[in-house]
């Protein structure tokens, strides 16, 4: 809606002065001055806090963050293999196409700890090792005569930790009989007993000391 | 302050006996205010208006006890130029309705708007403007003027 146009007894009213203000002039310019002040110095004010609550914030976060990484157990990531995860399958695959390629079937490699005997350990080998009879023969003397030096090395150890010794002696000749058994040195145990018993006696020096 | 503080003091003189000190509060709010207001004649008007009437209602008793004994006070400045009595303005105001009395002291002696009145009373403009052409009317017939309608 227009504003009306006053009219004449409108304006003579309003040519009334009202009385006199009799507010605190004074006291109101004081408060006015003091808080021009006071907004001009907390504009002032206003950036460096902000900033340094931004950064305060950043700050703390990064360090939780941070913290929350370390203290998370490392566990391996299936989908998202690691340089040296795929370095390694490369090699595995490039060695077993080139074992795959030599052989005409995949064979499982020999447990050398299970063998504890010489025909046991040719045998878990015979399909592995690409060699001749006489040299898997040889290569398994030659695995036996290391087992020897390792068993003859516990045996100096103190009698705690040494295997009760008719156990010891008992692997050892068998061990050793076995393979020279497997070396064609000499005829087989039953036979050796009864045939040649000095057999033993090049071996163990006594053939009292024969278990079986 | 010096534009708004007389009339507002005229505008608050219609509910309360210490209108200097309601004014006086209202500059003071509008000094401390956090978002200085478009248009702070307005709001001056608006904040006198709830403060008078909020120490009118706290202070009804005692004033209605002392009204009966209190002189009335002057509410312009007396000046021989004015084709009006200001005391027989002043009386003429204090006569009217108190609806009609603030459209008419907001308008004639604050500039201010109707649709601004109108937002400051709760009422509409076309309320407003109803009650300000009746309390007009009122005055007029008070002076015996002939008021002609300069439309």
């Amino acid at each position: 809606m227009d504003e009306p146009r006053l009219t004449e007894f409108e304006q003579q009213l309003g040519r009334l002065e009202p009385i006199g203000s009799q507010i605190d002039r004074d006291a109101l310019l004081f408060l006015a001055g003091q808080q021009s002040v006071r907004t001009e110095r907390e504009n002032r004010s206003k950036l460096p806090q902000r900033v340094w609550q931004v950064w305060a914030l950043s700050a703390t976060a990064a360090t939780l963050l941070l913290s929350w990484q370390l203290g998370r157990p490392k566990q391996p990531n299936p989908s998202v293999p690691s340089q040296t995860q795929i370095a390694s399958e490369v090699t595995a695959s490039s060695v077993d196409a080139t074992a795959l390629a030599n052989t005409p079937q995949q064979q499982p490699k020999p447990d050398f700890a299970v063998a504890r005997s010489a025909p046991a350990f040719r045998e878990s080998i015979s399909s592995w090792l690409p060699l001749p009879a006489v040299a898997q023969t040889e290569f398994a003397a030659n695995r036996f005569q290391i087992l020897q030096q390792s068993i003859d090395q516990r045996n100096q150890l103190p009698l705690q930790y040494q295997p009760r010794q008719e156990e010891r002696r008992l692997r050892t000749v068998k061990t050793l009989a076995e393979m020279r058994h497997d070396l064609a040195l000499d005829p087989p145990l039953s036979e050796s007993n009864s045939q040649n018993p000095t057999a033993w006696s090049r071996i163990f020096g006594t053939s009292q000391e024969r278990p079986l | 302050m010096d534009r708004y503080a007389a009339p507002l003091e005229l505008f608050a003189s219609q509910w309360t006996q210490s209108p200097a000190d309601i004014v006086q509060e209202a500059f003071i709010e509008l000094i401390r205010t956090e978002s200085f207001p478009d248009d702070p004649g307005a709001w001056l008007f608006k904040v006198v208006r709830n403060k008078s009437l909020n120490a009118a209602r706290s202070g009804r008793r005692r004033r209605e006890r002392e009204s009966s004994v209190a002189k009335r006070e002057a509410l312009f400045e007396p000046s021989s130029l004015d084709a009006i009595n200001t005391e027989e303005a002043t009386a003429a105001l204090q006569e009217l309705p108190d609806e009609q009395r603030e459209v008419i002291v907001a308008k004639l002696w604050g500039n201010q708007t109707l649709e601004t009145i109108a937002e400051m009373v709760g009422v509409s403009v076309a309320t407003v403007h109803r009650r300000y052409m009746a309390g007009i009317e009122s005055l007029r017939t008070r002076f015996q003027v002939k008021w002609t309608n300069q439309d």
